[in-house]
């Protein structure tokens, strides 16, 4: 199995951005790509190269739902697990989510401090 | 791996981004309220409210993350709010900017309740290992650490405690033996996108023992959640400590108590047995009684919880028997539900009237007679419960520890079998109380209330007799062996540090046993004197200790 190493994240929130930069880089040792909005993430994508892709669902401009069309439509996402960290999490926006071809979901507020295992968990059943 | 920053290290990075982020919460809850009384001076205000909601969201996404989970969660409300009326789900006419604004400025009281809430008391505890049969609780939790705080805590309680990382590995290795289940309820849910609903109903359906979830945060579908999956109750994380282990103590109890005893009242004698043996083999007591002039004696032999009375008999009516039973003051509250085909609702009023509650129609169907008796007779008890027991730390109140300890005395002197007299009192409480403010007091008497469900029998009788002082009632018990609990008891207080914030302090108790060998004719009033007057001994013996008072009462 290939292992996780790059993580594309797109958060608009700067303070959100800041706490889980420290769970991801720090506790979790990843190589994180950080977005500020959805078309950040589509101008940075190919370059980066991500083995997952966490997305915020809302956002001004772009939602993540959006996002993960568009990311979609230019192929950035084949064998590439998406995870939604989202507040929302009642049972239709969950399907709304599924249907989209979101993999997972982390419900906000995370727990920095089990937000690197959680993320290493869903990889692997992404594999299993 | 090994570069990596340890927990504590991460712990305390994360406080510090928590501490920048508190400061700037002021300005920002500035910055919300002008922008809404800005909007109300404008005629066109969509703009401004529009861009109060994008602020109230960029709230509610990082408060909670930061520890602030009230502040984030109403931030989330408020945000919705606009989010309907800007999507026309609610009419601009309906959308009341006055009061959106005044609602505005309780984000400042929900950020007060997170930094009380942030001060959690913790406790910690030195002592010996809990009692092999104490006890078991599992603990379900994926942080390590965690989980192994939250056992160290529960520990000082007196309960055995054994972490697992997810609920797979604790369902594979229950074995029956487990008596409570503290789940966290994301150890399983986040898994995947499935309705968590149903993962919790399928993964908890072969759990006998009560459960209670713990969480991130305050949130009204994690409640439902767990009520659905049926759980005892939920404790919003960082988790307070003393209340969780009260709670636990609770559910325990309940799941112990004793079978409904059901007292059935009809001349119908074949319908009567078919309703005891229905209830019989749902694990109720039932009295029959065909022939109502034995009312009276049969209800105070029986002790029944719930009285379920034929509405038409030929001698008597069930209305006059209701009438008959009000009449006593010990069975005020004691349901009455009546067995009846009566359709004419004057008549239904009037048995009402009489005294009786309810009815259950003929034909009655098995599974609502079941329910039915079953619910009033556990709303009856937690009603008594709630009437007779006091809040802080579930123990019986004043007036009733007094009348626990009078029958108790008056079952000594039937059997001849001893009976002890406890009295602790917490030393030192008033100045817990001056330094830490009453709500940690609150947390150490609370906490005693805990230890004291948790030291003695389910047949001993146990009080709170006022502020800070106990009273426990031991049926069967000398003083030798009684000193030797409440002794275990005092120890196991005394290992038990209370922490808030950087602050940690010891409490300890001092008690007074009498009982009725030393004192063979005494009133439960003068036993009480006795068990006082050892209480005195103990504080003048520098506290901390117990006494036996151990020679007759000289006159004062």
């Amino acid at each position: 199995m290939r292992s996780l190493r790059r993580i594309l994240y797109v958060e608009d929130d700067e303070d959100i951005r800041q706490i889980a930069q420290m769970a991801l880089e720090e506790v979790g040792g990843y190589e994180l790509g950080m977005c500020e909005s959805g078309q950040q993430a589509l101008d940075t994508v190919d370059a980066f190269e991500p083995d997952l892709i966490l997305l915020d669902v809302m956002m001004p401009d772009m939602d993540g739902i959006e996002t993960l069309q568009r990311l979609r439509e230019r192929g950035a996402v084949d064998n590439v697990p998406v995870i939604m960290m989202t507040a929302k999490v009642h049972p239709e926006e969950m399907a709304r989510y599924r249907e989209s071809g979101v993999f997972d979901v982390i419900p906000k507020p995370f727990d920095a401090m089990t937000l690197s295992d959680d993320i290493a968990r869903i990889w692997d059943r992404f594999h299993g | 791996m090994a570069d990596r920053p340890s927990k504590d290290q991460l712990g305390a990075r994360l406080q510090e981004l928590r501490s920048a982020y508190r400061e700037r919460l002021n300005d920002e809850l500035a910055a919300i309220t002008r922008l809404a009384e800005e909007a109300l001076n404008q005629t066109d205000a969509a703009e401004s409210i529009t861009l109060l909601g994008q602020k109230l969201h960029k709230l509610a996404g990082s408060a909670g993350t930061f520890g602030f989970h009230r502040l984030g969660s109403h931030a989330r409300q408020l945000e919705q709010r606009i989010q309907e009326w800007l999507d026309g789900a609610a009419s601009a006419a309906s959308f009341n900017l006055i009061a959106f604004t005044q609602d505005l400025k309780t984000l400042q009281f929900h950020l007060g309740a997170d930094e009380a809430a942030s001060r959690s008391i913790s406790v910690e505890h030195t002592g010996q290992e809990p009692e092999p049969d104490s006890p078991l609780i599992a603990v379900v939790e994926r942080d390590e650490i965690l989980a192994k705080y939250i056992a160290h805590q529960l520990e000082s309680f007196g309960f055995r405690v054994r972490c697992y990382h997810d609920p797979q590995t604790f369902l594979v290795n229950n074995d029956g033996s487990t008596d409570l289940l503290l789940l966290d309820h994301r150890s399983g849910a986040a898994e995947s996108v499935s309705t968590s609903t149903e993962h919790w109903q399928m993964l908890l359906k072969d759990v006998q023992c009560p459960v209670i979830f713990m969480g991130g945060h305050e949130d009204f579908f994690v409640r439902l959640e767990a009520v659905r999956a049926g759980a005892d109750g939920y404790f919003v994380k960082p988790l307070n400590i003393p209340k969780v282990a009260k709670k636990i103590t609770q559910s325990i109890r309940k799941q112990r108590q004793h079978n409904e005893r059901i007292l059935i009242i009809d001349d119908d004698a074949e319908l009567i047995s078919h309703l005891q043996t229905v209830l019989t083999k749902e694990g109720m007591v039932v009295e029959i009684l065909s022939d109502p002039t034995r009312l009276i004696n049969t209800t105070a032999e029986f002790q029944p919880e719930l009285l379920l009375v034929d509405l038409n008999m030929p001698e008597v009516t069930g209305d006059e028997l209701a009438s008959m039973i009000r009449q006593f003051d010990q069975w005020n509250n004691l349901p009455i539900l009546y067995l009846t085909r009566e359709q004419s609702q004057e008549a239904r009023a009037h048995a009402l009237l009489s005294g009786g509650d309810d009815f259950i129609n003929k034909p009655i169907s098995d599974d609502y007679l079941i329910k039915t008796c079953r619910n009033r007779v556990r709303r009856q008890r937690d009603m008594q419960q709630a009437i007779s027991h006091d809040g802080l730390t579930g123990l019986l109140r004043h007036a009733n520890i007094k009348d626990a300890l009078e029958t108790e005395l008056q079952g000594s002197r039937r059997s001849g079998n001893p009976l002890s007299v406890v009295m602790l009192d917490i030393d030192h409480f008033k100045q817990v109380n001056d330094t830490y403010g009453h709500a940690l007091g609150d947390i150490v008497i609370s906490t005693v209330g805990t230890l004291v469900s948790q030291h003695f029998r389910r047949s001993d009788r146990l009080g709170r007799y006022g502020g800070e002082e106990f009273v426990v009632a031991l049926p069967n018990c000398d003083a030798k062996t009684a000193y030797t609990l409440v002794d275990r008891l005092r120890q196991a207080f005394g290992e038990i540090s209370f922490v808030e914030r950087s602050r940690r302090f010891v409490c300890t108790l001092s008690a007074g046993i009498a009982d009725t060998q030393t004192f063979p004719d005494t009133t439960a009033e003068q036993l009480l004197d006795q068990a006082d007057a050892a209480l005195y001994r103990s504080k003048n013996a520098g506290r901390n200790c117990v006494s036996i008072a151990s020679e007759p009462k000289e006159s004062q």
